[in-house]
């Protein structure tokens, strides 16, 4: 389980607030969407979780220990893929456990594994530059997972792509979930998308952060698109928009 | 027509308007026509090949070789402590401007006519180019790519040899492509002003000889070694660097 209690942040430097108190929870096996206007501090959340930046009150807790003692415990996927073009793709998958120091046999395997549940397996020796953006993505996360973590941190992973592809990750990024059984916060600014992809999602309409609002989505897995057009998902995306927007307004 | 056919054509008209000039002229002394230039090539070949080609090749070879080894040194150093970036980056700037030619007789007044005062004057055309573009290469390293890695547990070191290393070489190419050129000057006129063997030493001899085709045989051979060093790196750099465009 992870849980932000009252935890307090500003940028060094900078005097506005963009954490005041924020307390929440996570459950392990939870797929949660962080939703919120862009500006607002999501990607912060997860610079704080990294150990990128550090809090200035309050603490970040994996199952009960603080994040300042551990080690290995969440795995960022960032917004642009990031692969290292002078790298194949099974090299830059390979890199979170190369850092990790996991010997090279056991590299290879997990590599393979993984570059087979994101069927890319016939890429391996591909360069990034001969993918295309929604593969790139794939090889991405295939790093992510190989960063060997069960607490994925996903920021905004498909906003750069084009909406079909987009669509197609969502779908293909619910059957790995529903496989791997892993815990994903999901940082995203598109409603849809977080209705669509999770179980909860939890949005930001103030600043600074004090609270974030919890919403349940009252849809099974395996989805489908068409639940989208239910009445009761229409009106809790015209909610959530409107919630959105007199932040924006405010 | 392609590019290199241009190149070729426009080569020949040079070429051919020279020779016409030369003969035209009619003073081989003082202006020696490319034919002319091309005889004396072959009549001198076994010295120019088998003496003074090879020394010349050492200094520059050893030169840029030490030019890379300090060039590198400082380029890292400038990237890890700021405060050694802010003591160095601008005097290299200002000594950068200094003309080779002008103080390498001071090398030689150090040094006498050693081996060091030739490579200090190929160094010293070179090194500083070295560093300022490796250093701007290990700069681009993207701030993101470095965070990611930390993400994964990496030090100062893994980022290194992992991210930096990859971002800064096609800049450190490139600085090699720009100074090869000036190494070979460099090492030319530090043998004109000091040593007993080396295509630049065999340039003045010949000069004091009047023997103009002889001067232009072993500039040719200066050119040449330039041109063919400039290729190999190229082809490296196609070879091994295929990620430049991309960064
Ligand atoms: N490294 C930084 N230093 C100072 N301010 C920052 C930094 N990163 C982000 N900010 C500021 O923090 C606020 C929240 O940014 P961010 O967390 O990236 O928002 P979001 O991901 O929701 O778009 C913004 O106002 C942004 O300008
Ligand atoms: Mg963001």
């Amino acid at each position: 389980m992870l849980a932000f209690n009252h935890v307090d942040f500003t940028y060094p430097g900078e005097t506005e607030k963009i954490l005041d108190g924020l307390s929440f929870q996570v459950q392990d096996g939870e797929f949660i969407s962080i939703l919120g206007a862009s500006g607002g501090g999501k990607s912060t959340l997860f610079r704080l979780l990294n150990g990128l930046e550090t809090i200035q009150g309050g603490s970040i807790e994996i199952d009960g220990k603080n994040i300042q003692g551990l080690k290995h415990y969440c795995s960022y996927m960032p917004q642009k893929d990031l692969l290292f073009p002078w790298r194949t793709v099974e090299q830059n998958v390979m890199l979170p456990m190369e850092v990790a120091g996991v010997d090279k046999a056991k590299r290879k395997k997990d590599c393979g594994h993984m570059l087979r549940r994101v069927e890319l397996e016939e890429y391996a020796k591909k360069y990034p530059r001969d993918l295309s953006g929604g593969m790139r993505q794939r090889v991405s996360f295939a790093r992510t997972l190989c960063a060997g973590s069960n607490l994925l941190l996903l920021d905004e992973p498909f906003s750069a792509l084009d909406s079909i592809t987009r669509i197609n990750l969502q779908e293909w990024l619910l059957r790995q979930w529903v496989k791997f059984n892993r815990t994903v916060l999901f940082i995203t600014h598109d409603v849809e998308e977080a209705i669509f992809l999770s179980q909860k999602i939890y949005v930001i309409t103030e600043k600074p952060i004090r609270s974030v609002e919890q919403i349940e989505v009252p849809l099974p897995y395996p989805r489908t698109r068409d639940m989208l057009l239910q009445p009761e998902i229409m009106r809790l995306k015209e909610e959530l928009i409107h919630a959105l927007r007199q932040k924006v307004e405010a | 027509m392609k590019k290199n056919h241009v190149g070729l054509l426009s080569a020949a008209v040079v070429l051919m308007g020279w020779q016409l000039l030369a003969m035209a002229v009619n003073m081989t002394h003082i202006l020696p026509s490319p034919v002319s230039t091309l005889v004396r090539l072959w009549e001198l070949r076994e010295s120019l090949f088998l003496t003074h080609l090879p020394a010349t090749l050492e200094i520059i070879v050893l030169g840029m070789a030490l030019a890379i080894i300090v060039g590198l040194l400082l380029a890292i150093l400038m990237d890890m402590f700021p405060t050694v970036e802010a003591m160095i980056y601008p005097t290299l700037v200002v000594i950068q401007t200094i003309p080779v030619m002008c103080i390498s007789p001071l090398f030689v007044l150090w040094f006498g006519y050693s081996l060091w005062a030739r490579l200090l004057a190929v160094v010293l055309s070179t090194f500083f180019t070295i560093t300022i573009n490796t250093f701007d290469g290990l700069k681009n390293t993207k701030r993101e790519m470095q965070e990611l890695m930390q993400t994964y547990g990496a030090g100062r070191l893994r980022i290194f040899f992992k991210l930096k290393v990859p971002t800064a070489l096609p800049n450190f190419i490139t600085s090699l492509k720009i100074t090869l050129p000036w190494a070979v000057i460099g090492a030319a006129i530090a043998e004109w002003l000091g040593a007993s063997k080396g295509l630049g030493y065999f340039s003045k001899r010949m000069m004091t000889k009047l023997d103009g085709s002889a001067v232009f045989a072993s500039v040719l051979l200066l050119s040449l070694l330039a041109l063919i060093g400039i290729s190999l790196i190229k082809w490296i750099d196609r070879k091994w660097v295929v990620w430049r465009s991309e960064m």
